[in-house]
């Protein structure tokens, strides 16, 4: 019975999302409306509550008299049925729940005003969204829209933006433009998480560009949260906790520290070449998204960018991006990138990240993982695929690109691509534009009909690239992104390393160069294991360079192939995880928190 | 002195949409002309008739039997007064 407003002050909240780049920080929360609110102070001196709650009272007052004014005005200018909306807030507003639940707050525990209306309001917000009533639940948009006129009244002139931060914060929003997120000022936003958004939308793309820990898709959870809370976001795990008590926050500073020592240390490897103990080199590259993540790569000493994906002109603006569009942004990466190589895969766009343009093509797919998407896509839309095609060939004119087909299941689909890009030079030739005809074709590996088929795949590519992702996700059979089969998709699973070797060996004997590209060579503890089994180039999440180049630096060849050897006579996955990361431990302990 | 007086009745809810804000509205202010304190209690939880929010989250439906209490001087003319608004259609 009543009302549990209270409930979660000074309780610990817990909620996991989805991890989307990586780091830890723990730090004071800045809750994001739309207009972008921040509370300076969750307490007030104990000798300053009475005089905060006369400022609450004048805020309340003025709030309760500016939308009289807007009642009458609206009502005069476009009818009573608009200017009943503000009755609604004025209803509110002199709701006496309100006056005296802050005028508790501020008087018994020197909340500050802001804190405090802004805790009770979105308490009631949180209330009516959960009563399962739909209209209950739009109401609590006008409880919002109260807490924002009081809090542009109390916090006045002095409001401030998040353009305009002066100490450390992580941002909580429900949902980020990428607009919004592009120009967060990395001084001092130390990481963000949001209520909505999945592993490929773009904030969350621009946020592993940016390089701020950040986790989206928490589901709501913000109602009750004011900010000035003290937030642990961890990037790594995807998991937010909001209050946490001290036992929690101990345990987090500490890996925090850690991780923080480490890569200061690692930061010393930026200009060294990757070389093993025996004088092996390895090459390692860059994963980018954006054009301007070439500078992250460079800066860290890549060896160039093992997968440039394209999706992002697709997934920006409400238009298909032009054959311009596409060249500029291939122009900017190699002309970053300089000698350097720069494999530029083609539009991949899956289940899970297609924009609402060609979502259409999707309809009625029961199973759209096994359905239309990536090179399937392309080869079905040619024009679209042509579009891209001509960019890639003209812009490889200014330095080493090469080209990668996502997703390939059969050499007829390759066979089909390579025809398509052969009919674009064709085109070029004919309309007398320059491109670069001996560019290098190579495929993904990511199904495992392709493993099979490595031997005869390696007589018709230039080069192979392993995605463990999806490879993992289509071998096993199980969603990554399933809770409840999870736990099955394992980097380590026997059959795993058995598909990779495969492609390896298959790849030697045709003398045609493998580099592994998922999240598996970004991984620092299967990077024994991949050298071992006779990799020599890897593609990982530029932030990830320097502790992959740690590990080749502290290891040699006949080690590596030791504990290869012996990863693969172990016949669970678990064991195989787990012997690689004792293995890590050994040679580089600072990378084993 | 002191003549309060502590009364009681149950109430059907007669609006088709349920205690949203248009009875809330009226009820509000049926109420605030009163000195008594009125409560309205349903499904386990209990408002304050002058707190629009509180109402709000009663959740209470069309048809939904209310329990109305009030106390002061003036608190038979106070439930009177929400049970009218409470008991009419709206329509």
């Amino acid at each position: 019975m009543g009302f549990h407003l209270l409930q979660r002050i000074g309780s610990m909240q817990v909620r996991s999302g989805i991890a989307v780049s990586p780091g830890v920080v723990v730090g004071p929360a800045l809750v994001l409306g739309s207009e972008n609110f921040r509370i300076p102070n969750k307490f007030v001196s104990r000798d300053a509550v009475d005089v905060e709650i006369v400022r609450f009272n004048t805020a309340l007052n003025q709030v309760c008299a500016d939308i009289e004014e807007h009642e009458i005005l609206v009502g005069e200018q476009l009818g009573s049925q608009y200017a009943a909306i503000f009755s609604a807030h004025l209803l509110m507003a002199k709701d006496p729940r309100l006056l005296t639940e802050v005028e508790a707050m501020i008087g018994e525990e020197a909340y500050s005003p802001e804190y405090a209306v802004s805790k009770v309001l979105r308490g009631l917000a949180e209330q009516m969204q959960n009563l399962g009533d739909e209209y209950l639940a739009e109401r609590a948009s006008d409880v919002f829209d109260l807490e924002k006129r009081l809090l542009r009244k109390l916090l006045g002139e002095s409001r401030e933006e998040i353009g305009n931060l002066t100490q450390p914060v992580i941002i909580l929003a429900h949902d980020l433009t990428p607009g919004e997120t592009a120009t967060l000022n990395t001084e001092f936003v130390i990481g963000f998480a949001t209520e909505v958004g999945g592993r490929t939308s773009h904030t969350a793309i621009l946020a592993g560009a940016l390089e701020i820990p950040a986790v989206v898709g928490l589901g709501r959870c913000l109602a009750g949260v004011s900010g000035g809370e003290t937030v642990i976001l961890d990037g790594d795990h995807g998991h937010v906790v909001i209050d946490p008590d001290e036992a929690t926050l101990k345990r987090f500073r500490a890996s925090q520290e850690h991780n923080n020592r480490v890569r200061v240390r690692l930061q010393s490897l930026d200009t060294v070449e990757s070389e093993t103990q025996d004088g092996q080199r390895v090459y390692i590259y860059g994963n980018i998204e954006f054009p301007e993540e070439v500078t992250q790569c460079i800066n860290r000493g890549a060896d160039g960018v093992g997968l440039y994906r394209t999706e992002f002109l697709y997934l920006g603006g409400n238009k298909e991006p032009t054959e311009e569009d596409h060249y500029e942004a291939y122009c900017k990466v190699l002309n970053a990138c300089g000698d350097l190589p720069v494999v530029i895969r083609t539009l991949d766009i899956g289940a899970d990240k297609v924009p609402a343009r060609i979502r259409d093509r999707f309809a009625d797919s029961q199973n759209p993982m096994l359905g239309l998407r990536s090179i399937r896509l392309s080869l079905q839309s040619t024009p679209l695929f042509k579009v891209q095609l001509r960019a890639v060939l003209r812009a490889a004119v200014y330095g080493d690109a090469r080209i990668m087909f996502p997703l390939v299941s059969s050499l007829l689909e390759f066979r089909q691509a390579k025809m398509i890009l052969m009919d674009v030079m064709e085109d070029l030739e004919d309309e007398g534009i320059p491109f670069r005809r001996d560019l290098p074709v190579g495929m993904m590996v990511e199904v495992p009909s392709a493993v099979i088929l490595a031997e005869e795949f390696a007589r018709e590519v230039d080069f192979f690239s392993i995605g463990t992702n999806d490879l993992i996700q289509y071998t096993l059979a199980c969603d990554r992104s399933d809770p409840s089969v999870a736990n099955l998709y394992r980097s380590g699973d026997p059959s795993i390393l058995r598909m990779i070797q495969t492609v390896l060996e298959a790849g030697e004997r045709n003398g045609k160069t493998v580099t592994v590209c998922g999240q598996m060579s970004s991984d620092p503890r299967f990077i024994p294991l991949l050298l071992g089994l006779g990799l020599r180039q890897f593609s990982a999440s530029p932030h990830s360079i320097p502790r992959l180049k740690e590990v080749v630096r502290n290891i040699s060849i006949p080690e590596a192939e030791r504990i290869a050897a012996h990863a693969c006579s172990l016949d669970l996955a678990r064991d195989v995880e787990h012997y690689l990361l004792g293995e890590l431990g050994r040679i580089c302990p600072d990378l084993v928190v | 002195m002191d003549e309060s007086v502590t009364t009681r009745r149950i109430v059907k809810l007669a609006h088709r949409n349920g205690l949203h804000l248009t009875p809330i509205q009226l009820l509000v202010k049926a109420v605030s002309d009163h000195s008594a304190v009125v409560r309205v209690h349903f499904g386990g939880k209990s408002a304050n008739a002058r707190s629009a929010m509180e109402l709000m989250l009663l959740g209470a439906t069309f048809g939904a039997n209310l329990d109305l209490d009030a106390s002061g001087v003036d608190a038979e003319s106070a439930l009177s007064a929400a049970e009218a608004v409470l008991s009419a259609t709206g329509d």
